[in-house]
């Protein structure tokens, strides 16, 4: 819908003044997921039960998926900012897709939308079989920050209980993550 | 930057501390809305962009390899510590049993 309206109805030069109204929403829209962060406290009663050994996953996804994106970028002639900043979406590709529209440019963040688009669809194909043949934490990985949502019944469906509270963690703490690592690797 | 990350961290002091009335749901409707909101103008920067939608096709390939760089490190990592993590996990439930039976007697 916005790039119909982009491409045939708004002027080109009003997007340019849109630059201020969409700074405020992004402060207002962060305002929002910090709140909403803030109130999980089931989080850490969780993590507190489990023990500490778990939040090596949610660090090792996040490790693997910025190493990775640098990796694949420097192999493609991307900047070292531009490839991990990518990368730290970790699947949540409307946030990170946004936030680099916003703070850096709109290509960035297109392709930081699409990238993590395409991260969440694989890890719904992945998750199964990285189950079954690799190991049940493992499977956790793909998915990044949507194993607290959008992939959390694949993955319970395809592991276990423990594995299924691991990925919620896993989710929430890759979440918070988010919108602190990509402006924070953008700047780099 | 310093304003993106100084209103999560605010939002963040507001939730914690339950700044806020229970059970509210306007903060998931303003997330909500502002993802919308900024979705609809980040697609009309891209409309107006011409060379960039011209370049859609090569963007959807570097992507895709984005995405697998991204997977495919984060399962080797993780795959790394999986047997240490569930030796601890195991560690874990056995104390919790050791401590409910010590509660019980």
């Amino acid at each position: 819908m916005g790039a119909a309206l982009g491409y045939w109805v708004i002027p080109r030069d009003l997007v340019g003044y849109l630059d201020t109204l969409t700074t405020a929403a992004l402060c207002v829209l962060l305002l929002g997921v910090g709140i909403d962060l803030g109130q999980q406290k089931e989080v850490w009663r969780r993590l507190w039960k489990m023990g500490w050994r778990v939040i090596l996953v949610p660090l090792m996804v996040a490790l693997g998926s910025i190493i990775g994106s640098v990796v694949v970028g420097l192999a493609m002639g991307m900047p070292v900012n531009e490839s991990s900043a990518v990368g730290a979406g970790f699947g949540w590709y409307s946030l990170s897709g946004v936030m680099l529209a916003q703070i850096y440019s709109v290509e960035l963040g297109a392709l930081a939308l699409i990238t993590n688009v395409v991260r969440e669809l694989m890890a719904f194909l992945l998750i199964p079989f990285i189950a079954k043949y690799i190991g049940k934490l493992s499977a956790v990985a793909p998915g990044g920050a949507t194993t607290m949502d959008t992939t959390l019944p694949l993955i319970s469906r395809s592991t276990d209980t423990d594995t299924a509270v691991v990925a919620f963690i896993n989710g929430s703490i890759l979440s918070a993550m988010v919108p602190l690592l990509v402006p924070l690797l953008i700047k780099l | 930057m310093t304003l993106i990350i100084a209103s999560m961290v605010v939002g963040f002091i507001i939730g914690h501390f339950k700044l806020l009335p229970k059970e509210n749901k306007i903060t998931q409707r303003v997330v909500l809305f502002g993802l919308i909101f900024l979705l609809v103008v980040m697609g009309a920067q891209l409309g107006a962009n011409k060379e960039l939608l011209a370049d859609f096709g090569r963007m959807g390939v570097q992507a895709s390899a984005l995405a697998a760089g991204g997977i495919f490190f984060s399962i080797l990592l993780v795959r790394m510590v999986e047997g240490y993590i569930r030796r601890g996990l195991t560690e874990n439930k056995q104390l919790n049993r050791q401590k409910k039976a010590g509660e019980r007697n």
